[in-house]
Parts: structure tokens; C-alpha cells; sequence
């Protein structure tokens, strides 16, 4: 059983990648959609993001929606990777107590 | 980094309660694809049926027609997406377009219904579905589809004559293409 995943095991960022990853493969989800199912501010998710994106997690793709300038999110196959396996591990926490 | 089993209680139950609300507003914009091409069909189709009178049947044919190809390549779409491209589940939502195509045809064909109830039975069957749908997806999908079966009725009882048709046009189109901007939100 792999160990916890530090980068996903903050709350948000945990929150958000399983908002991606119940997502599907190559479902995309806006910023504003990904803020409100998040409750948090702009620049709180957007930090949030930048961390995840670093580590290779999620993927941002900025483009226009009409005239509407539109930044959208999805969960990487390694992000997909790293989320099982720290949820596997909560779960095992869990399990084993 | 250590974590206890409170703490990993609490992460599962949020995992869980997000990952609940996505599926439901990815649901939520499935269904509203299918609200605006049936919505757009129905307005075109009773709007037809007011202007061109006993010729609008080859209309309808050829909308419905349009529909069970949008309805197809919606699902298609929707799978794709997911990245669980599956066929046979394409193949099941163009039968089940022609199953209640047929099965609303075969039923109004053997009752003789005149041609008011005939109108307005489509639109409250497909709401009717849409509320059973919506009893087990989500409280909004099964308010829209109350709003939508209510509006169709109420035309029933209150535009007379080919009145009815437009009703169903602006009121029973309209209100299908209101629900699918209202679940989007």
C-alpha cells in the first residue's frame, strides 16, 4: 500500500481532485463551476491548481467560450493515479484501526 | 505526515459528497443537451403544424428524425467524454427513442384520440418520463419536468382551437429549452 500522497492530502486539493476524477477521462470542468463546488475564493482555487498542475496532477486550458474568456480543468492520468492511491490509503487507514 | 482515522473519515465523507455533486451536474448536462434539441424540435414541429395544418405530418417525420440522430450523437458525445466510448449504449438510446416514438403512436392510434389530446400528449408523456428520471437523479430535473408536464396541460384546457398549437410551440418548447438553461446553471 503506497503512503500518503502530500500534495493531494490537503483538503482542497483533495476536494478538488475528486471533483476532476469524478469527472470523465476527457471531461473538462470550468474554474467558476470548479470555485462553486469548492466554496472558495478565485485566488485560493487558483493556487490550489497551480500546485496541482506542478506536479503534473491536473492539466489548465484557457481559451473563449463566444467573446467570454474561459479557463477549464482536467484531472491528468496521473493525477487520476496519484488520487486511487491516496484514497486506497485513507481507506486502508480505516480498515486496519 | 500521519493521518488518524478521524481525519480519514472525514476526507472519504468529502471525496464522497463532492464526487456525488458532480455526477449529478454532469447528469444535469446531459439531460439539458436532450431539453434544447427536443425543446428546439418541439417548437419548430407545433409551429409547423399551425402553419402548414394537415401537411405538417412529413415535418414531424423528418423532426423526428432529426431528433433520434441528435439524441444518438448526444449520447455518442456524452461517452466519449467520459472516456467510455461504448456503442451498444449508443445503439440503446436510438431504440429508445423509437420505443417511445412508437409506443406514444401505437397507443394514440388504437384510442382515436382527436387531435387536441393527441398534441398534447406528447409533451406531458415526455415530461412524465422526464419526472421519473428526475425522482432518482435530482430534485431540480424533477421540478423542470412538473413545470414543463404543467405548462403543456394547462394549454389544453386554455388555448382554444389552433391556439393550442402555438401554446405548445412558445409555452411546451419553450419551457422544454427554459429547463435545459435552468439545469445548466
Amino acid at each position: 500500500m503506497a503512503g500518503p500522497d502530500e500534495i493531494i492530502h490537503q483538503s482542497v486539493r483533495l476536494k478538488i481532485m475528486a471533483a476532476l476524477n469524478a469527472a470523465g477521462r476527457n471531461e473538462w470542468i470550468e474554474f467558476t463551476r470548479l470555485r462553486n463546488l469548492m466554496d472558495v475564493t478565485d485566488g485560493n482555487l487558483g493556487a490550489h491548481l497551480e500546485t496541482l498542475s506542478k506536479a503534473g496532477y491536473v492539466t489548465q486550458e484557457k481559451r473563449f467560450e463566444g467573446k467570454r474568456p474561459q479557463t477549464r480543468i482536467k484531472a491528468t492520468p496521473a493525477g487520476r493515479k496519484a488520487f486511487a492511491e491516496h484514497v486506497a490509503y485513507l481507506r486502508s487507514i480505516l480498515d486496519n484501526t | 505526515m500521519t493521518v488518524d482515522r478521524e481525519e480519514a473519515g472525514a476526507l472519504l465523507n468529502a471525496v464522497e459528497g463532492i464526487e456525488g455533486r458532480v455526477r449529478q451536474l454532469l447528469l444535469y448536462a446531459h439531460v439539458s443537451d436532450y431539453l434544447f434539441l427536443w425543446g428546439t424540435i418541439w417548437f419548430v414541429g407545433f409551429i409547423g403544424d399551425y402553419l402548414l395544418k394537415d401537411r405538417a405530418a412529413l415535418l414531424w417525420l423528418a423532426l423526428q428524425g432529426i431528433g433520434l440522430i441528435g439524441t444518438v450523437l448526444i449520447v455518442a458525445r456524452h461517452r466519449r467524454n467520459a472516456g467510455t466510448q461504448n456503442w451498444a449504449m449508443v445503439a440503446r438510446a436510438g431504440i429508445s427513442v423509437i420505443a417511445v416514438i412508437g409506443f406514444g403512436t401505437l397507443w394514440l392510434s388504437l384510442f382515436h384520440v382527436g387531435w387536441r389530446e393527441e398534441v398534447t400528449f406528447w409533451p406531458t408523456f415526455l415530461s412524465f418520463l422526464l419526472f421519473l428520471v428526475g425522482l432518482w437523479a435530482g430534485r431540480t430535473l424533477a421540478l423542470a419536468a412538473v413545470a414543463i408536464f404543467a405548462i403543456s396541460l394547462l394549454g389544453y384546457f386554455v388555448a382554444t382551437g389552433p391556439y393550442l398549437l402555438l401554446w405548445m410551440a412558445v409555452a411546451g418548447g419553450g419551457s422544454m429549452l427554459a429547463g435545459g438553461v435552468w439545469l445548466r446553471r
